[in-house]
């Protein structure tokens, strides 16, 4: 499905004014820790990184000059137990972040981002935490954009910072109380295409 | 443009430093084994599959009526502990499982020197495991060795859950819970009626699987 819409991007003339943009973005994305926690020892969760991100992204310019747009965004990678200094894999998780964006010009070829959105986390394997599943929670992030016509489209760059707060069914109901803080940074290297 | 960064800043400030907070710990039963010492003594033993062993294998004939019964168990024991500090497999292969289970009581040649029994019973059928280890008692010789037999001939009306009770009870010294557990609400009570694990079952395999240990596994 991506590949279909990179292609298209790049196949369909531009002989219409940009309204709506259509972005294909691929890049890396790290995360801090999911869950530290400690049982006779130091325990902690993560996804190991750098994790493989691809995102899609439909706005809509207005008169104004800024967009109002939405994203999908999908990571994937293992879960890493560190376990008193021992690490074990706990199996590939993929997270899908979907979100509303706006974003608007700062200066020159150079954009500010902002939105509001949803993160899924889904475990290939139901093992430990993600026993009875990875749930979904809320997420906020912004970042930077930085792009360059190239022919028919415009190469963009971009920088993406990301908050969410963790926990799982299985944490929830094994009694933890409040969410690990989790953050992540992304880069991605895009195509943008006005239609 | 300002109020919305400021907006998003301000949430990630006030959001940021959250942790998850851990539920207080439920206290669990002996699962140390201590064994009288030739010369006076006594020798605490204590045992865990380490990670870098996981998952642990299970050998059991594929025909057998128990196969159904280890898988049970084991994704039962699997789902006792949050970060999958033990996972068991069956595999087809005897020659490279670490334990092998067997639907007989154990016979006069399951018996090698430095051999530990310990058995239980429920109403329809009864279990035992043994294991083996080094004259110094610090290293397991694999493979564990569990059996659940009938306790009378035929299908008695109850015995696919006392198989069930049993295979889970001798699942559990294979991780290492080498006592039994002094109350009746537990699936390790030496003549247990849960189907199932109990808190105390759970607490008990996640302390043990963070404590010190004193016996490792050999090689295979």
């Amino acid at each position: 499905m991506m590949r279909f819409t990179f292609v298209l991007l790049l196949v369909l003339p531009a002989t219409v004014p940009a309204q709506t943009l259509v972005r294909v973005s691929a890049g890396v994305t790290a995360s801090s820790r999911l869950v530290e926690d400690f049982v006779g020892g130091p325990i902690t969760v993560e996804q190991a990184v750098p994790m493989p991100t691809f995102a899609l992204q439909l706005s809509h310019t207005l008169a104004s000059g800024y967009r109002l747009g939405v994203e999908g965004r999908l990571t994937s990678g293992a879960t890493e137990v560190t376990d008193n200094g021992i690490s074990d894999d706990l199996g590939t998780v993929r997270t899908i972040a979907l979100m509303a964006l706006a974003d608007g010009p700062i200066r020159g070829a150079l954009r500010w981002q902002a939105g509001i959105g949803t993160i899924l986390y889904r475990p290939a394997e139901e093992l430990g935490i993600w026993s009875r599943g990875g749930g979904s929670r809320w997420l906020v992030g912004g970042g930077l954009l930085w792009s360059r016509p190239v022919g028919s489209v415009d190469l963009v760059v971009g920088g993406r910072y990301d908050f969410h707060p963790f926990t799982t069914p299985r944490l929830d109901a094994e009694g933890y109380g409040g969410y690990q803080a989790v953050h992540r940074v992304g880069l991605t290297l895009g195509v943008e295409r006005g239609f | 443009m300002r109020t919305p960064l400021l907006l998003l800043a301000g949430t990630l400030v006030l959001s940021g430093c959250n942790d998850l907070i851990s539920p207080p710990r439920v206290a669990g039963y002996e699962y140390r084994l201590f064994e009288a010492r030739d010369g006076g003594g006594v020798d605490t033993l204590a045992f865990r599959w380490p990670r870098q062993e996981l998952p642990v294998r299970f050998w059991v004939a594929p025909d057998n009526d128990l196969r159904v019964h280890l898988a049970t168990a084991i994704t039962r024991w699997e789902d006792a502990f949050l970060y999958g500090e033990w996972r068991g497999t069956i595999v087809d292969d005897s020659s490279a499982a670490d334990i092998h289970v067997f639907n007989r009581p154990p016979s006069a040649g399951d018996a090698p020197s430095n051999l530990r029994r310990l058995e239980s019973m429920a109403p329809e059928c009864r279990g035992a495991y043994d294991f083996s280890t080094n004259a110094a008692s610090t290293v397991l010789i694999r493979p564990m060795r569990l059996y659940v037999w009938p306790r009378v001939l035929g299908d008695a009306p109850n015995l696919d859950r006392c198989y069930s009770i049993t295979t889970t009870h001798e699942v559990g010294h294979a991780l290492g819970i080498f006592e039994h557990s002094p109350s009746n609400a537990d699936v390790m009570f030496s003549d247990p009626t849960l189907d199932g694990l109990s808190v105390q079952d759970r607490a008990t395999a996640e302390l043990l699987y963070h404590q010190r240990i004193t016996i490792t596994p050999g090689p295979r």
